[in-house]
C-alpha cells in the first residue's frame, strides 16, 4: 500500500471516529468539553509516560482516557459550588491540568520523543513511517489500526446504547427514573471521546481533534432532524473532509490536519448557509400563503 | 404507619440547596386511585419535591417510599416542566413518544414494532397521531404537551408525577388532558400534578397538597382547599380570602 494511501485512510477513519461522540457532544451542548478533554488527556498520558517509561504502552491509552472523565468530574464539581459559571469552571480547570502537562514535558521529558510540537499540531505525514511489525512481517501503517479500532469502537458503543443515549441526552430525568443512570451513561460517553482524541490527537494533534468532533457534528445538526441521519451525515462529513484535506494539503503543500480541518469548517459553513436559506424559503411559503 | 391504601408516602423529608432549606421537614402521604394537585407559590418547592420524590435530589433527611401494589413494586411515571426540554433535538414525536416504553425494554435492547404500535395508539389517545412524524419544535406548546403526556401512558406507570401539565396549555387542550387523566384514575392510577390555577382545582382534583417549603395542608380538596389554608400558602397579606 502507497504511503499516500495509508495517509488517506488514516485521515478518514479518524475524523470519522471524531464525528461520533461529536454528535453527542453538540446535542448535550457540550462542545466545549471536547476541547478541554483534548488538551487534559495530554496529562494522562505524560503521567501515564512517567509510571511505564515507555512511549509506545498501552498503559499512556489508558491514563488519557481516564483524565478525561477526571477533567469533567472536576469541572462539574466546580460548577456545583455555585461560585463558577459552567464555562469558567472548564476555563479554569483545562489550562491548568494541559499546562501542568506541558511543564512536565518541557522539563522532564526532553529526552523522550514526547515534544509539544508533534502533540498540539499531530503528523499525519509521518504516520506511514509507523509501522505495525509481527513476527517481523509488516502489517501496514499503525496509524490505521489504531484508528480503525476506535472507529469500531465508537461505532459499537453508539449502536449497542444507542437508545440510551438518545433518553439521556434528551432527558436525563426521565432515563434516571427509568433506571438508565445519566452518570454511568455520561462518564461513558465522556470515556469513549476521550480514547477517541487519543488515538486522533496523534494523527492531527490535540488543537484540531476538537474540529473533527465539532464540526461535522454541528453541520448535520443544521442538516437533519433526525438522531440517525445525524450520525451517519456526520460520518461522512468527517470521512469526506478527511479526503478531500489530504488532497488539499498535497497540491497547496500545507498541513494535512489543518486543510483536514478547514473542511470541516468549509461543510459546517455549506450547512448553515443551506439552513439559513430553506429557513427563509419556508417563511416566504409562509407569507405568500397567507395572502388571500 | 405504612398503608396499602398510599400510592406515596414522604416522611421528614428536608432538602436545601447550597444549605439553604428548600422543603422542611415534609410529612405526606398521598392516596392511592386518585388525582393529586400540589399547589403552592412560585418557589415554594413543588418541582423539588417532585423530583425528591422520583430520587433525583440528595436529601439532607428524611425518607421516600411508593407502598408495594399487589406485592409489586410501582412503576413511576414522570412528566417533565415544558422549559426543561431541548426543543430542537432531532427526535420526532413518534420517537419521544416510544422513549415511553424504554423502561420496560430495559438496558441494549431495542424497541420493536409493538413498542412503537403502542406509542402510535397514545399518540392517538392523545389526538396527536397526525403529528407523529414531526420534529418536536414544530410543534405547539400545547401539541407537545400533550406529546409528554402521551409518552407517560405508553411508561404504563402505577404512579404519575407531573410538573406543570396545563402550562401554556389552551382550554380545550386542558379539558381533553385531564379527561385522561381522569380515565387514569379509572383504571386506579395515581397522578399527583404541579398545578396552579385556583378555579379549577375543585374540578379537577379529589386531594390537594398544599406547599410553601412545609406542608400547609394535605387533604381531599372539599376539605383542605379553603380560604384560610390558601392565605398561609400563598402568604397573603390582608383581610382572608379577598384575593381570592
Ligand atoms: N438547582 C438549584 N440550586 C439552588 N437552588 C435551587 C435549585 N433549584 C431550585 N432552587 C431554589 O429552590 C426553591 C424551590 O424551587 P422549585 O423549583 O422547587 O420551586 P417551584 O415551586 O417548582 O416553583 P415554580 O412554581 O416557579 O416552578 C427556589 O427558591 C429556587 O430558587
Ligand atoms: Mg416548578
Amino acid at each position: 500500500m502507497s504511503a499516500e494511501i495509508e495517509i488517506q485512510i488514516i485521515a478518514v477513519l479518524t475524523a470519522a471516529s471524531c464525528a461520533i461522540p461529536g454528535v453527542f457532544l453538540v446535542l448535550r451542548k457540550m462542545s466545549m468539553v471536547s476541547d478541554s478533554i483534548t488538551h487534559t488527556i495530554l496529562l494522562g498520558i505524560v503521567l501515564a509516560f512517567f509510571i511505564v517509561n515507555d512511549l509506545s504502552s498501552p498503559f499512556l491509552l489508558i491514563g488519557a482516557a481516564v483524565m478525561g472523565p477526571v477533567t469533567v468530574w472536576l469541572t462539574e464539581t466546580l460548577t456545583k459550588t455555585r461560585l463558577l459559571s459552567e464555562d469558567s469552571a472548564t476555563g479554569m480547570v483545562f489550562p491548568l491540568l494541559f499546562s501542568i502537562a506541558v511543564i512536565l514535558i518541557t522539563k522532564y521529558a526532553g529526552t523522550a520523543h514526547l515534544d509539544t510540537d508533534s502533540v498540539l499540531l499531530g503528523e499525519l505525514a509521518f504516520a506511514p513511517f509507523d509501522r505495525l511489525m509481527i513476527n517481523g512481517a509488516d502489517m501496514g501503517a499503525k496509524g490505521i489500526y489504531v484508528s480503525g479500532v476506535l472507529l469500531l469502537i465508537n461505532i459499537v458503543f453508539t449502536a449497542v446504547f444507542y437508545k440510551e443515549l438518545l433518553i439521556v441526552s434528551f432527558d436525563p430525568v426521565l432515563a434516571a427514573v427509568m433506571g438508565f443512570s445519566p452518570a454511568i451513561l455520561h462518564y461513558s460517553l465522556m470515556t469513549t471521546a476521550s480514547l477517541t482524541a487519543v488515538g486522533a490527537f496523534e494523527a492531527v494533534g490535540s488543537v484540531l481533534v476538537t474540529a473533527f468532533m465539532i464540526a461535522p457534528a454541528a453541520a448535520a445538526y443544521l442538516l437533519t432532524d433526525n438522531l440517525k441521519k445525524m450520525l451517519v451525515i456526520a460520518v461522512g462529513i468527517g470521512g469526506i473532509s478527511g479526503i478531500l484535506g489530504y488532497r488539499t494539503a498535497v497540491f497547496f503543500q500545507v498541513s494535512i490536519a489543518g486543510s483536514m480541518a478547514c473542511w470541516c469548517g468549509i461543510f459546517f459553513l455549506g450547512a448553515f448557509m443551506y439552513s439559513c436559506g430553506v429557513r427563509k424559503i419556508n417563511k416566504f411559503r409562509l407569507k405568500t400563503k397567507m395572502q388571500p | 404507619m405504612s398503608n396499602t391504601e398510599n400510592a406515596v408516602e414522604v416522611s421528614r423529608l428536608t432538602v436545601a440547596y447550597n444549605s439553604k432549606p428548600v422543603l422542611d421537614n415534609v410529612d405526606l402521604e398521598l392516596p392511592r386511585g386518585m388525582l393529586t394537585a400540589v399547589m403552592g407559590p412560585n418557589g415554594a418547592g413543588k418541582t423539588t419535591l417532585i423530583k425528591a420524590m422520583l430520587g433525583l435530589i440528595p436529601r439532607v433527611e428524611g425518607q421516600i417510599s411508593f407502598p408495594r401494589i399487589d406485592g409489586k413494586k410501582p412503576c413511576i411515571g414522570y412528566v417533565p416542566q415544558s422549559e426543561s426540554i431541548d426543543r430542537d433535538f432531532p427526535v420526532s414525536v413518534l420517537d419521544v413518544v416510544t422513549m415511553g416504553c424504554y423502561g420496560r425494554i430495559g438496558w441494549v435492547k431495542r424497541p420493536t414494532r409493538d413498542d412503537r404500535d403502542f406509542a402510535m395508539a397514545m399518540l392517538k389517545k392523545t389526538g396527536m397521531e397526525e403529528f407523529a412524524k414531526r420534529q418536536i419544535s414544530q410543534l405547539s406548546g400545547g401539541q407537545q404537551q400533550r406529546t409528554f403526556i402521551a409518552r407517560a401512558l405508553a411508561q404504563r406507570a402505577d404512579v404519575y408525577l407531573m410538573d406543570e401539565p396545563f402550562k401554556g396549555v389552551d382550554s380545550d387542550t386542558e379539558k381533553s388532558i385531564i379527561a385522561l387523566l381522569k380515565e387514569l384514575r379509572s383504571e386506579g392510577k395515581t397522578v399527583v400534578a404541579v398545578h396552579h390555577d385556583l378555579s379549577t382545582v375543585s374540578d379537577y382534583f379529589d386531594w390537594v397538597t398544599l406547599i410553601n417549603m412545609k406542608v400547609v395542608a394535605n387533604g381531599e380538596v372539599k376539605k383542605v382547599f379553603t380560604d384560610e389554608n390558601l392565605n398561609l400558602t400563598y402568604r397573603r397579606v390582608g383581610k382572608a380570602g379577598a384575593a381570592l
